[in-house]
């Protein structure tokens, strides 16, 4: 008798072992998760080319990276898109069906030719945008973002900028956003994932 | 007598191994993506005293001491002003915090260095030679 007792505990604590943890099934993600998801924005910007860029028909049914930043920035934009590009590296069946989006905030310094020499020192596939200073700041607004603002006068200016990087499913949702400081395995471990949405 | 101690204390003083000033540890410069890039380091002030960081030089660019901080879901860098390093404490410099700015910075690869001279209240320059790195991808 003990004996069956012994294996039912060992039944009950198997059973436990093999669910998930409570609350995982609701949030699979590393990312900052966006309850409820928030529809990918409608924007038209110009890329580095020159050429129209309609971020939602331009981007459907990919995996989209989207992030605004400025070439002029040290600390901040270089680690983003360093962490992105790294990710794609490892992981070339997400990278394939991924499209990474960087607008700049700072139109006044960064020419199209000045944002497609930074991006392509990170990946010569990443697409740069830019505009007039109302299209980026609707841009902005339209992606549920706090406009940039610009700090300090003279050539060394800054901008102030959202630091997050937001992510878009082949479906058009966005679920999660990526702040400043996520890590290359937590990258890895949600753009699958995101990929399947 | 007396000779003997004073012989005694300097002859300790420099065995005794224990480094004075500041120590610059860690320090890297990231592979500069556009006109901009920055550098880090972390500060140990072994003493005699307090010492404030006041500025930072070089040759190859302007270099200004920023920190990045987030202020209504925004990221902001703005010049820091003078860092205080307390004596005994390590004040680091690392990405989405303080760095070094350095702006119109000529093209530069990993292998090579550039000097940064760092100017402190009470210990003056200190001049260290700073690796160029790839850009940190934790």
């Amino acid at each position: 008798m003990p004996r069956i007792g012994f294996l039912v505990a060992i039944a009950v604590i198997a059973a436990a072992c093999a669910s998930p943890p409570a609350g995982t099934a609701a949030a699979p993600f590393q990312g900052m998760v966006v309850d409820p998801p928030q529809p990918k924005p409608d924007f038209v910007l110009t890329d580095t080319t020159g050429r129209r860029f309609d971020f939602r028909a331009d981007t459907d049914g990919r995996l989209t990276l989207l992030y605004f930043g400025y070439t002029y920035c040290p600390d901040i934009c270089p680690v983003q898109l360093a962490q992105i590009a790294a990710v794609l590296d490892q992981l070339p069946d997400v990278r394939r069906n991924t499209t990474v989006v960087f607008v700049t905030v700072d139109p006044e310094r960064d020419t199209p030719e000045v944002i497609r020499s930074f991006l392509d020192k990170f990946d010569t596939d990443f697409i740069g945008l830019t505009g007039t200073a109302s299209q980026i700041a609707a841009a902005q607004q339209a992606a549920g973002l706090p406009v940039a603002t610009k700090i300090g006068d003279g050539p060394d200016y800054t901008m102030g900028h959202s630091g997050q990087v937001l992510a878009y499913t082949p479906g058009g949702l966005m679920y999660t956003e990526y702040p400043f400081g996520t890590r290359q395995t937590q990258w890895a471990s949600d753009l699958p994932k995101l990929l399947e949405r | 007598m007396k000779r003997l101690l004073v012989l005694f204390v300097l002859v300790a003083a420099a065995c005794s191994g224990t480094p004075q000033g500041i120590e610059v540890s860690n320090a890297r410069v990231w592979v500069p993506p556009g006109s901009t890039t920055a550098a880090y380091f972390d500060l140990t002030n072994h003493g005699p005293g307090d010492d404030t960081l006041v500025g930072v030089e070089s040759d190859i660019a302007r270099a200004m001491v920023h920190r990045t901080m987030m202020q209504d879901g925004q990221m902001m860098m703005q010049p820091a002003g003078p860092v205080a390093v307390p004596v005994g404490e390590t004040v680091s410099f690392a990405p989405g915090g303080l760095h070094v700015m350095l702006m119109d910075v000529p093209p530069l690869g990993v292998g090579d260095t550039v000097e940064l001279r760092l100017l402190f209240e009470q210990a003056g320059t200190v001049t260290v030679e700073v690796p160029v790195v790839e850009i940190e991808t934790p």
